[in-house]
């Protein structure tokens, strides 16, 4: 479904945004991609949408090379691919209904179908009340579901979420946790960004670490490892657990650093590279 | 359809940008319509001039009809001479009855006898005027000759002079407002970076985010056309009877409806080139 070869991005600046991952999803999971700010995640999902192009590598993405990708099949791709952004991006000239049809309206799809099918996500989603609302009326929550919602309107493949549970309280960030977990359930690849090590660590999912553009963790290579090796040796059993128990204190520091560092300043970073890097595209 | 409605949110969410665009290309077919009725109308007035004769010789009352046929024959052998046409002194009356028949005072003084027989030569060419107006002059029946050589060129050298001015004020008019055109909607594509942004992430072609824009350019050319032509159009029949009775007996007025419908065409054809190139600059310009 996706996999990532020797995957390394370079910004404009010399920024090392991620380096030599080696990476693969497989149809249906649920994948978390964990790690500090301008850890490397928000580019590892910019790339698997062809926003961005790897400086070295290759990916795929359902057998789609996104490198060697013609520009005029980039929408071909995004529409397999929903994205709940960072910042959301919903227009705020646009009620909510309006901001979720808008994928539908690229499309060849009739008025009535399309209106339809946004009705059924709003549903799906629980907004459905919101309708009129533009986006200044609703809650965090609510927005999030909103983003959620336009990411669905084509019913993609893979759904990616760059930190969608960023700006809300615990309850609300369940409510979404529990929306992506439906989504995951129905058959769509979810990957979620996230710094949320709670929601991480009480979902046992697959994790994904990554630290300055490297990829330092992956739970799904070490459940390999696990399978592979003989069920009498206690000794590596107890070894395993102790990775995983080092993983969780790993991605505890990683929030303990994320609280001590402030998130604006590396997000400042990011976007004065992707500046640079759009001037020399 | 789609496509159309963006156009229209586009042009209806920004009004006076949309208005600034359409005053410009309306005052460029304004230009465009006025000066095509001249450059037509003069045309015509010259065509005219140059169809009526263009040289007369009177002849004196001792010519006989002999004299008067050898010459008309000699002329009708001149390859300069496209058409001759021999006015006897009754046709003479008869002209000049029809001429004053409001004034039977001067109707009165007049006789047969007094009005001299002539002949109306027109040129092939304007330019031979002058040679043949010479052969008339050397010839010893002839008392008089009178060409209106000058009156014909002046009036080319005004229409021609015109003609230049108003192919230059429309070039200018022109570029002038595929700039503007140019410059409103790069504005506009500039102010909605962010949802074109948020489009193209969401699955949006190149295309399906330029074509609201170049149709946009192409309606703010058409609608202006169509205010200028039709501004243009009904001065132009406003006027109609003044210049009428200006132009005496040149057949130009009232224009043929059948003309306005071609012009207006042409135009509307032109507002769609003028408008789809300045959405283009516009849109190659920032939707890279």
């Amino acid at each position: 479904m996706i996999s990532l070869n020797s995957v390394s991005k370079v910004y404009g600046t010399g920024k090392t945004a991620l380096d030599t991952i080696d990476l693969h999803i497989d149809k249906g999971e649920f994948v978390f991609l964990v790690g500090t700010s301008g850890s490397g995640k928000t580019t590892l999902l910019r790339l698997l949408i062809r926003d961005i192009l790897p400086s070295s590598g290759s990916i795929l993405v359902n057998d789609l090379d996104i490198v060697k990708l013609p520009n005029n099949k980039i929408s071909h791709l995004r529409k397999k691919i929903g994205v709940v952004f960072q910042d959301l991006k919903l227009l705020t000239d646009r009620t909510i209904f309006e901001n979720i049809i808008l994928p539908l309206e690229m499309t060849d799809m009739d008025q009535k179908t399309s209106r339809d099918r946004v009705n059924e996500i709003m549903k799906q989603v629980g907004i459905e009340e919101h309708v009129d609302k533009f986006p200044v009326q609703l809650s965090g929550g609510e927005l999030q579901r909103a983003a959620i919602a336009r990411a669905l309107a084509f019913s993609p493949d893979i759904l990616l979420a760059d930190e969608p549970t960023g700006n809300l309280d615990t309850a609300t960030s369940w409510e979404i946790v529990k929306l992506l977990q439906d989504i995951n359930q129905a058959g769509t690849t979810v990957i979620m960004a996230t710094h949320n090590t709670d929601i991480v660590n009480s979902l046992l999912k697959r994790v994904i670490s990554l630290e300055k553009g490297k990829m330092i963790g992956d739970t799904k290579k070490k459940d390999k490892k696990e399978d592979n090796a003989p069920t009498e040796d206690k000794e590596t059993e107890k070894d395993t657990k102790k990775d995983k128990e080092n993983d969780k204190e790993s991605t505890k520091s990683s929030e303990k650093d994320l609280k001590e560092k402030p998130e604006t300043k590396d997000n400042k970073n990011d976007d004065q590279d992707d500046k640079v890097e759009e001037k020399k595209r | 359809m789609k496509t159309f409605k963006t156009t229209w949110n586009h042009i209806r969410r920004s009004p006076y940008q949309a208005l600034a665009a359409i005053l410009i290309m309306m005052l460029t077919f304004l230009a465009l319509s006025i000066f095509t009725f001249v450059f037509f109308g003069s045309s015509e007035i010259i065509k005219y001039f140059e169809s009526k004769p263009q040289v007369t010789a009177f002849f004196k009352d001792e010519a006989t009809q002999q004299n008067i046929d050898g010459l008309i024959a000699t002329l009708e052998g001149n390859d300069k001479v496209s058409d001759v046409n021999f006015v006897s002194k009754n046709e003479a009356l008869q002209i000049y009855k029809e001429q004053n028949k409001g004034d039977p005072l001067l109707l009165d003084l007049v006789t047969e006898e007094i009005l001299p027989a002539s002949v109306e030569i027109s040129a092939t060419n304007i330019d031979d005027l002058s040679p043949i107006s010479e052969t008339l002059k050397s010839s010893p029946f002839v008392s008089e000759v009178v060409f209106q050589q000058d009156v014909v060129k002046t009036l080319s050298q005004w229409t021609n002079a015109l003609r230049r001015i108003g192919f230059v004020v429309i070039l200018l008019l022109s570029l002038v407002s595929v700039f503007i055109m140019a410059t409103i909607i790069g504005f506009k594509i500039s102010q909605k970076r962010e949802e074109i942004e948020i489009m193209r992430l969401l699955s949006a072609t190149k295309w399906y985010v330029r074509w609201p824009f170049i149709f946009e350019g192409i309606f703010y050319g058409v609608v202006g056309a169509l205010l200028g032509w039709t501004i243009a159009s009904a001065g132009l029949l406003y006027a109609t009877p003044y210049l009428k009775s200006f132009l005496g007996n040149i057949p130009l007025l009232p224009v043929n409806p059948v003309y306005l419908g071609i012009l207006l065409a042409g135009e509307l054809m032109i507002a769609v080139v003028l408008g789809t190139y300045a959405s283009f600059i516009a849109v190659l310009r920032y939707l890279k």
